[in-house]
């Protein structure tokens, strides 16, 4: 086999004069230096934050880790036991799988149906867009998390408030198992701004014309939006809908604030990545904890597979 | 290698790499965070140390102003210290010491000295004890709540009793006063009279929904037995831990406890949020020194008792868990680590600063020095516990590797039993189960 190294048909190689080569040679150098030093922030960033602990993650996921000096090889065991001896660990999964499914689908199209009414030339546009996408900026806070606290309290806004309407017997809505992961779905659909600001970009770029086309045909504001809006909007409802899955099975804060760390009550709003915080840190299983991380990027990357792999059915692009 | 024909070039190999290594260094600094211990030199009699402790704000004003005592005694150290609540500490100091990065000198919590002592993370103190550390006061039972294996890795700086805080206001109203309660079924009986749930007024806080395992602790030595074994494992008998349980779940069932939402939300208010401290519940199991952070947030009059007994109780079931204090095994300056733990425990004019902030002073010497200066609920607290150390008390074994996981585990196990999750019986038998994979005999 044979390797062509001659200049493609069509091209003259200008030869420099022979004294200006390690003058070019070394200006060359020089800027490749200088690329590298702009780089190296980023490359330790990968090498150093990222791929570095990624891969011990990935080792001392086969290991007995007590993270102060105890270290053995154990093979498979950690994921064996997650699946046949950890009760906690499946409850995780199920808050966890339960809070992305109702979570992810309300916040979507709470976002998709602010942004449509956002999106009829309102005055002060930029005002509200601002407003409603504060939430996004404030939602996965402390404070926001302590202040929910406050509001789903016994005592809190949310149960005065029912409490003037008439109504008695109100539970305490954080406190109670059966609501307490309840709220927390409510905090997220609530931090809609980010999908929001999204689907408002989207929404302009469909074509008037369509709609133009479609009144002068007869449609309705219900059959325009079903039959022009949603199909042209369906590739940013699959990139909302994928980070915002991602970021759901990740979510962290609101049940270490309004849950103090543990979870409860009774382990309803035990997140996957708390009581893999736990294990790690409380218990000082650290081999156990980096199996569960792994486990969490494999379920991360089948649901996003899963989601590419429907898109071909429901997902529309321009000039299709 | 210089290039010839560039003798300033304006990006050398040399200082590229020299750049790389600054910032992969920077890099490295700013992930450690928390501690950040080892830092010290010892070059000179220079030292510079970083000390670390759990606690609040007001808590690292007065320890800062006895670091301040002790730079000004010890000419070229200087120190820096770092502050969290205990949860986050605890978390912190795992990173730290898994990177070997531990502050220098830190305060140690009962329940993590098995594991850092045998980790290695901790420095072994027995070379500086009686000439660095004078351990003269207090006692063989201090050095004893440090030792693990053969090395002294921590040593008390106080000591916290457990005891039953009361609203004698509450409590009065039903005619009853807390000095009338030496036992359990007197607590319950206490309690039963102060409650009117129609008035939206418990007899007593729910225990079991927080870190009860000192509550439960007592509860098990007072019937004689123990809650761990010398090896690490459980010791405590199921039936004893069940009893614990079914105590509190009758109460609960006849509305004398706080509804379980209503008191896992207190719980989650903090100190301020307590029903002790709101007026609506007459009495709270706690530590000793909760004593004096209660009686700063109401003006309601407080009573200070010791914890009930089981009528047949063991008369040497009492226990003191140590605050404990250690220095890092990667710290430069083990001496004067060793010199400030000394002046933590020994030091008058620190205890005058620090008072008894964190429960009552390990030392003998400090503790009858500070007593004439205390008033009111600090004289209660102090009068309280050495009341109580008086008594026999039999050792108290070091809490082993794992202990942790079943203190997190019982409030668990509270709650389920609390919201109905799970019986009784059921619950203590997955609490034992499960304690037999993670309580292991090393």
């Amino acid at each position: 086999m044979s390797v062509n190294t001659a200049s493609p048909p069509g091209t003259t190689v200008a030869v420099p004069p022979t004294g200006d080569l390690p003058e070019r040679g070394r200006r060359r150098r020089k800027r490749r230096w200088a690329a590298w030093l702009f780089l190296l922030p980023w490359l330790v960033g990968l090498f150093g934050i990222t791929l570095g602990p990624m891969i011990a993650s990935l080792y001392l996921s086969f290991t007995d880790y007590n993270l102060l000096g105890r270290l053995s090889f154990v093979g498979f065991d950690n994921y064996v036991r997650m699946f046949t001896d950890d009760p906690r660990f499946v409850s995780a999964c199920l808050v966890t799988l339960k809070y992305v499914l109702i979570s992810v689908p309300l916040q979507l199209a709470f976002a998709l149906a602010l942004a449509t009414l956002l999106n009829r030339g309102l005055r002060g546009l930029a005002f509200y867009r601002s407003v409603y996408y504060l939430p996004s900026l404030l939602g996965s806070s402390v404070a926001i998390a302590l202040l929910w606290r406050q509001i789903f309290g016994g005592s809190g806004l949310v149960n005065t408030a029912l409490g003037a309407l008439g109504l008695t017997d109100l539970p305490n809505w954080i406190a109670t198992p059966e609501w307490a992961l309840g709220t927390l779905i409510v905090l997220n659909v609530w931090t809609f701004g980010s999908p929001m600001i999204i689907f408002l970009a989207g929404l302009r770029q469909v074509p008037q014309e369509l709609y133009d086309a479609a009144s002068v045909d007869g449609a309705n504001a219900w059959g325009r939006f079903r039959r022009i809006t949603m199909p042209m909007l369906t590739p940013v409802i699959f990139f909302n809908l994928v980070l915002q899955m991602i970021n759901a099975f990740q979510a962290f804060t609101q049940s270490y604030i309004i849950s103090g760390g543990s979870g409860g009550p009774v382990d309803s709003t035990l997140f996957y990545t708390l009581y893999l915080y736990q294990k790690a840190f409380t218990d000082f299983d650290m081999g156990y904890a980096s199996a569960m991380a792994w486990f969490l990027l494999v379920v991360i990357g089948l649901f996003t597979g899963a989601a590419f792999f429907t898109s071909r059915y429901w997902v529309h692009y321009d000039g299709e | 290698m210089l290039n010839p024909l560039n003798p300033n070039p304006p990006l050398s190999r040399r200082s590229f790499l020299g750049t790389a290594a600054a910032g992969a260094l920077l890099t490295t600094a700013g992930c450690a965070g928390f501690g950040g211990g080892g830092s010290g030199s010892e070059s000179d009699g220079d030292a510079s140390l970083t000390v670390t402790w759990w606690g609040d704000a007001s808590r690292t004003e007065l320890y800062d102003a006895a670091l301040a005592l002790f730079e000004a005694d010890h000419e070229g150290v200087t120190t820096r210290s770092e502050f969290a609540d205990l949860g986050p500490y605890l978390e912190r100091m795992a990173t730290a010491a898994a990177a070997g990065n531990l502050a220098d000198v830190l305060w140690m919590r009962d329940t993590h000295v098995g594991r850092y002592g045998a980790g290695g993370s901790l420095l072994d103190l027995s070379e500086y004890l009686d000439d660095v550390i004078d351990v003269s006061a207090i006692g063989d039972a201090g050095i004893a709540s440090g030792t693990v294996g053969d090395g002294v890795f921590a040593l008390p700086t106080h000591y916290v009793g457990q005891a039953l805080i009361t609203a004698e206001d509450v409590l009065g109203a039903a005619g009853v006063s807390g000095g009338d309660i030496a036992t359990w079924d007197d607590l319950a009986a206490a309690a039963r009279e102060a409650a009117d749930p129609s008035a939206g007024v418990f007899g007593i806080n729910d225990p079991t929904l927080d870190d009860t395992h000192r509550h439960l602790e007592a509860w098990i030595r007072q019937a004689g037995g123990e809650l761990f074994t010398p090896e690490g494992t459980l010791a405590a008998d199921p039936a004893a831990i069940e009893e614990w349980f079914v105590f509190w779940k009758t109460l609960r069932d006849e509305g004398v406890l706080p509804p379980a939402d209503s008191q896992s939300e207190a719980n989650g208010a903090g100190w301020s949020g307590d029903f002790l401290v709101l007026g609506t519940s007459a009495m709270r199991l706690s530590s000793t020194n909760h004593f004096t952070i209660v009686s700063g947030l109401t003006e309601a009059p407080l009573g200070l008792f010791s914890t009930p007994a089981l009528a047949d109780a063991t008369d040497d079931w009492w226990f003191f868990p140590p605050i404990l204090i250690s220095a890092a095994a990667n710290t430069d300056s083990p001496e004067v680590a060793a010199a400030l733990i000394d002046f933590f425990i020994n030091d008058a004019a620190a205890a005058d600063v620090t008072r008894l902030n964190q429960g009552a002073p390990s030392s003998s010497e400090i503790r009858d020095g500070l007593t004439p200066d205390l008033e009111g609920a600090e004289t209660a607290f102090i009068e309280q516990i050495s009341r109580e150390m008086e008594q026999p008390a039999r050792p108290f074994p070091i809490r082993p590797e794992g202990s942790e996981q079943f203190n997190g585990a019982l409030t668990r196990i509270g709650e389920e039993i609390a919201y109905g999750g799970a019986t009784v019986s059921e619950a203590v038998a997955r609490l034992v189960s499960d304690a037999a994979g993670y309580l292991t005999a090393e």
